[in-house]
């Protein structure tokens, strides 16, 4: 025992290193693995509280382009309400609509975190359970999609970046509806790649890629970007198509959170056919 | 001996803003991100016994990890080189050894001493950092391009915050 003491005495540099480096290692696996543990990351009331202090003073100096953003968007929304069109038909009672019913609700938000620099990037919003964000739900902003909510706690969640190489997600071409999966190559902020595109599809650089509404999460039609470049890989079936993101990862601040209200009637459906 | 931990306290705290509050939400492309938090492992004084380096490079890193969403990266790369700190000290040493009760500063030894050991330290930490963050050899020369663009700008943070202080002393 006098030796285990005067052992562990002698080489406590080596072994607290050891140690801590045990720790860290632990943690960093924990976090990437257990998305449910809120405590010790940015979703924590306290550090999120902190966080989104800074933030309100970037905010305010980009107040500018984000109005005129805003602005635009507005304008694009106040086009497409149903007040702005007569109906040739009366027959549809908006209140008590039985052939329209909502799948999707929108909740605006703002990142007050973002992380650009890594392979696995997060980010962090000011919308939380209280609100009605939930895990799994989508994140897009006026400029395209953003990610995928990953954990919530009462007042802020955790997106998973599209910005983040184990995220993908399911995109099609405009104009001919073929979809492949779109993911992030770790390297360029502005491209992705999708994939799964078979070489007999007529492509152009410029198409538009949008979202393809097979996911639970995006509905469909959610700007995604346009194909920067695209190549036949040698022996494969498939293109090598690069797109361009719509999104402005270093500079987004509104989002808006996208809850599927269908999910758990089609997750249901779907397992049952598994059994 | 009280003064020194404290201006160590407060460098810590002020570096750990800095980093947190300016430094993570510099736009420098994407690809670039310093981290002059290490100074405080740097400028800690030769005689910090051993168990405090590794405890505070260790606090330092899981606090920068909290408000960054990277726990246990920072963690682990600021206890790595606050582990072979005391080893490269060590083999830069000047013939007759540091004096007492001094600190790792550019007036002490010099700039250019100071240069080649803050510069094996930062270089370290941001290839540690980097791979342990891609976790794996997949993205190897982008993974090195980015751990040395941000171990440059990092080095030339800590010479540039080095040389704003050094008139004061």
């Amino acid at each position: 025992m006098y030796r285990l003491i005067r052992l562990i005495i002698k080489y406590h540099f080596f072994l607290l290193f050891v140690f801590l480096e045990i720790v860290s290692i632990l943690l960093a696996i924990n976090f990437n693995k257990h998305h449910n543990t809120v405590y010790l990351s940015s979703a924590n009331s306290v550090v999120g509280s902190f966080n989104s202090k800074f933030n309100g003073i970037s905010t305010y100096l980009n107040l500018k382009i984000k109005n005129e953003q805003l602005l635009n968007q507005n304008t694009d929304l106040l086009n497409k309400t149903i007040s702005n069109y007569i109906s040739n038909i009366k027959v549809f009672d908006n209140k008590h609509d039985s052939i329209y019913s909502q799948q999707y609700r929108y909740i605006s938000g703002r990142i007050i975190q973002n992380y650009v620099y890594n392979k696995h990037n997060y980010l962090t919003i000011d919308k939380g359970i209280k609100n009605g964000v939930t895990p799994e739900s989508g994140v897009a902003c006026p400029s395209g999609i953003v990610g995928i909510v990953s954990k919530s706690s009462d007042n802020f969640s955790n997106v998973i970046s599209l910005l983040n190489i184990d995220l993908s997600i399911s995109a099609k071409i405009k104009k001919n509806n073929y979809f492949g999966s779109l993911n992030w190559n770790g390297e360029d902020i502005k491209f992705a790649k999708l994939k799964e595109i078979p070489f007999h599809v007529n492509l152009e650089i410029g198409d538009t890629i949008i979202t393809s509404g097979y996911s639970l999460i995006f509905p469909e039609n959610i700007l995604i970007g346009t194909i920067s470049s695209f190549d036949k890989v040698k022996g494969g079936d498939f293109y090598d198509i690069t797109v361009e993101l719509s999104t402005n990862f270093n500079s987004i601040n509104n989002i808006y959170v996208i809850n599927n209200l269908k999910k758990t009637e089609i997750l249901n459906l779907t397992t049952n056919n598994d059994k | 001996m009280i003064n020194k931990i404290g201006s160590n306290i407060i460098r810590f705290i002020f570096l750990a803003v800095f980093q947190i509050a300016i430094l993570n939400n510099i736009d420098l492309g994407g690809f670039v991100l310093p981290f002059l938090y290490i100074l405080f492992i740097i400028l800690l004084p030769f005689e910090t016994p051993k168990w405090l380096l590794l405890v505070s490079a260790f606090l330092i890193g899981i606090t920068i990890d909290v408000f960054s969403n990277t726990i246990g990266l920072h963690a682990f790369s600021s206890v790595f080189i606050a582990f072979i700190r005391p080893s490269i000290l060590h083999s830069f040493a000047p013939h007759d050894g540091y004096s007492t009760g001094s600190t790792p500063l550019i007036n002490s030894y010099g700039l250019n001493w100071f240069l080649r050991y803050s510069a094996l330290i930062t270089i370290i930490h941001s290839l540690i950092f980097f791979y342990i963050e891609a976790f794996s050899f997949e993205f190897f020369f982008s993974t090195l391009w980015k751990a040395i663009l941000s171990s440059a700008f990092t080095l030339i943070l800590i010479i540039l915050s080095r040389l704003l202080t050094v008139k004061r002393q």
